[in-house]
Formats: C-alpha cells, structure tokens, sequence
C-alpha cells in the first residue's frame, strides 16, 4: 500500500524511479481517488434548495417535488416541460422514447475536523445514499395497506443523514486539480465515487 | 291533487360575481294528512355558477332576495389539514409537480371561499399568524415521525404463522442490530437503513441473501460482492446491509 501524504499545505512532485517507475500505470488509474470519512453538513439542490441539520422532516419531504427532475431514460438529458404541461421528447435518443424520473445532482459540503470540502454528487449516487429508492417511487406506498411511501422515508433518510451529531460516513472521492505551468492548483473539484456505510465491520463487532 | 313543491332561494352576489346560495325546500301536501317535511340545503360554490343559476332559476320562484350567508369554515382548517393530505395522496405525479396547494385543488364541499380566495391560499406566505404556522409545522413534523415510526415497526416483523425459517433468522438479526443502534444518537442513518431492510425483507422475501449466500459459499468475500455489485438493487434495501447479513452467516443453520 503507498500512502502519499501532504506535509502542511506545501506541494510537491512525486517522483517515481528505478523499480518505482513500475508502479505509475497503476497510481495513474487511482489518481485522485481518496477515500475518506467525514460527516456530511449539507446537501444543496438547484433553485437555492438546501438540506440541513436545521431542516426539519417535514421541509425535507415538502421539497421532495422539487429535487427531481423527468428526463431521457437513456441519456438522462432533463426535458423541458411545454406550455400544456406535456414532457418534451430527447430528440437525440429518437425513437427511443421512454422517461425517466431522476434526482438533481447535488453539492455535499463535508466537514473533517476544521476542513470542510464541497463535493459533486451525481443523480446515481444520491440513489444509492437513499438505500436505492429510484425518484421514480417517491409517490409509491411501501406496503399496500399502509399510508407510508418511499418518499417518506426518503426524506427520514435525508433527515437522518444531516443531523448533528450524525456519525461521519465513509466517502470515496474523486479529486480533479487544474494546475498551472509550475504545477500549483488553480482549481480543485470533488466528486462522489461511493458511499458506505461503516457498519460492516461494526456489525461483525459488535455481534462476536 | 298533487303535492306542492316550492323554492325559496336566497342568493347574495359578491363583486366576483361568484354565488352563495342557500334553498330550503319545502314540500306541502294538500290532501290525505301526510306529513310536513322541511328540509334545509346549504350549498356553497367556490367558483361561478351562473349557469346554474340560469338553469335552476327557472324553476324557482324568487320570494325573497334576504342576504342568507352559509357558515364560514376556517382556512387555517383547510390549509392544516391540506399537507397530510399531500402525503397521504399521489402528490406529485411523474410530471407534474405540487409542492403548494393550488386553486384546482380546492375542494368545494369544505370550503365557501371565491376565486380570489384560492390564490391566496395558494400564495406560501398566506398564514393567519405566524405562532400559528410554526405550531401546525411542528404538529405535522411530529405527526410523520410517529407514522414512520409505527411503520418501521408494525411491518417489521414476520407475519404469526408464516413459517419460513430464514426469513425469522434475518429478522432476529436485523432486530439485535436495530436494537443496539436506537441507543445512539449518532447511528439514526445506520438505524434507518436497518429498519427499512428489515420492512423489505418481510415483505419481499430473502431471495437475494439466498442468491448471494450461493457465491459466497465458493467464492471470497471480495468476488462475491462484486456479483452483488452488478445486480440490480432492490428499493429500500442497502447492500452494505446484505453484506452485513452474509457477514452474520444468518443462513448457517439453514
């Protein structure tokens, strides 16, 4: 395992050589690829939606409508809705017509101690930190005879996520650095790999 | 001779020109000693009717113009019973989206109220009092935890009498698991995503931990998740959670 640290703040280059020199192809396919815990503060949504531990879970089920977009189940493209309120079709999937409803990418602000780090994550990723529950059944019930749909617990889910004292979730992060001539970083965006949930090994604690 | 059937309409126009009016309709025998029957109709329109005024006006014989107001429902009423409404309905379909209550979804039976009243209602910021507002939120937020939390519970647990070994196997598990995570503040994710594993595998079946538990048996751990990983994921159920499951050997005695 290599770990590759940054010593306070500074940047410097790593140089890889002799038998070292082996190791590139494989640091280049896992080049900005961290994996990290840290607790999750913020979900922001398009439209100044903003999802918090101040939100109650009310607000967060109310804005549900809001955080969804129809778009191309091929593609993903979000159609625009006309003026009799009819879906537009992806001219560029044609014929392929079908629809899809989706979750709007959202920027997660993370705290790590005193850091706190804003993150791209995409529609597919916010499906999986909702235990898979497609934006298509928000409006489902769960079980036929009771009242509770998905959405519901969508947004307990939500809720939960965002609360204070939540425990910080394991992320895995993709880092993208725009440097100039001398190598310093202009620009550093983050996005979403994965997320896990750390009970794997809780569990197997805590059960023994 | 037949019996006498008259109208005593009592209409009020408002400046929307929409209409309240109450009948009272009263029918009259005239022979044979039958019985005098009063009944009293109060209907309110919330949007205009004077076509049915036109067509009902011919048939009725204006006796009196006297200003008869219907009784008056509260808004706050309507407005605080609209949001449990909203979650227990199809609130928003795939197209279309209602996050406010709006004008064509006023229900005319509950309310007496014109246009203009409507759109008010419509507006996010029409609140009587804001302690008011703040009060019925909390009422509300306090309402659907307690729904969720009866729902977690009452569909968490296998049905009496169905007796499928595997399925009371996971269920302990899950249980133990939820239980021990309730006590922390800080797991209300983990116990969420516990909680609604539990509510899927009761009614689902275990189908997919049957699935996985096959692979597993020849294969690490690592390659048996990757299988995991390419197949379709069921709704409500995390795979971190059917890892764990795997991790429990919950199908060991079976």
């Amino acid at each position: 395992m290599l770990t590759v640290e940054k010593a306070q703040d500074q940047h410097y280059v790593l140089v890889l050589w002799g038998p070292g020199a082996a190791w590139y192809p494989q640091l280049q396919r896992k080049k900005g690829v961290i994996l990290s815990k840290a607790q999750i503060s913020e979900l922001a949504f398009p439209q100044k939606i903003a999802l918090n531990a101040h939100s109650s879970l009310k607000s967060i089920f109310s804005s549900l409508p809001n955080i969804v977009y129809t778009g191309c189940a091929k593609c993903g493209l979000e159609l625009e809705i006309d003026e009799n309120r009819i879906c537009k079709q992806c001219f560029s999937c044609l014929p392929f017509t079908v629809k899809k409803i989706y979750y709007r990418p959202a920027l997660m602000t993370v705290v790590d101690g005193r850091h706190d780090v804003c993150i791209h994550v995409e529609s597919k990723l916010i499906e999986k930190i909702l235990l898979n529950i497609s934006a298509d059944c928000l409006n489902r019930a769960i079980v036929p005879s009771s009242e509770i749909t998905y959405g519901m617990v969508v947004a307990d889910l939500f809720h939960s996520l965002l609360a204070v004292s939540a425990e910080p979730c394991v992320l895995k992060i993709q880092s993208l650095f725009v440097s100039d001539e001398n190598s310093y970083p202009l620009q550093q965006d983050f996005s979403l790999l994965d997320f896990y949930l750390d009970i794997v090994k809780q569990g197997a604690d805590a059960l023994l | 001779m037949a019996p006498v059937t008259s109208f005593e309409p009592h209409i009020s126009h408002n400046k929307d020109g929409a209409i309240a009016s109450a009948f009272r309709l009263r029918m009259v025998s005239v022979l044979g000693g039958l019985a005098v029957f009063l009944v009293s109709f109060l209907k309110c329109f919330g949007e205009r009717t004077m076509a049915a005024r036109d067509a009902t006006s011919g048939s009725l014989s204006e006796e009196s113009s006297a200003l008869d107001l219907p009784s008056v429902c509260d808004i706050r009423d309507y407005v605080l019973q609209r949001p449990s409404q909203e979650a227990n309905s199809e609130a928003f379909s795939s197209l279309e989206f209602h996050s406010l209550p709006c004008s064509s979804d006023v229900d005319p039976d509950t309310s007496n109220l014109n246009t203009e009243h409507n759109n008010s209602w419509a507006s996010e910021n029409f609140w009587l009092d804001p302690a008011v507002k703040g009060q019925s939120e909390k009422e509300e937020d306090d309402g659907l935890r307690k729904s969720l939390d009866r729902f977690y519970e009452m569909f968490g647990h296998p049905q009496p009498g169905s007796a499928n070994p595997l399925s009371a196997s996971v269920c302990k598990c899950l249980s133990q698991k939820i239980t021990q995570l309730r006590g922390q503040e800080s797991q209300k994710y983990a116990l969420r995503s516990f909680q609604m594993a539990r509510v899927i595998f009761n009614r689902h079946g275990c189908s997919v931990l049957q699935r996985h538990s096959r692979d597993t048996h020849f294969y690490p751990l690592e390659e048996g998740s990757t299988s995991l990983n390419d197949e379709k994921p069921n709704p409500g159920l995390s795979k971190d959670i059917i890892h764990f499951l795997l991790q429990q050997n919950v199908m060991k005695d079976l």
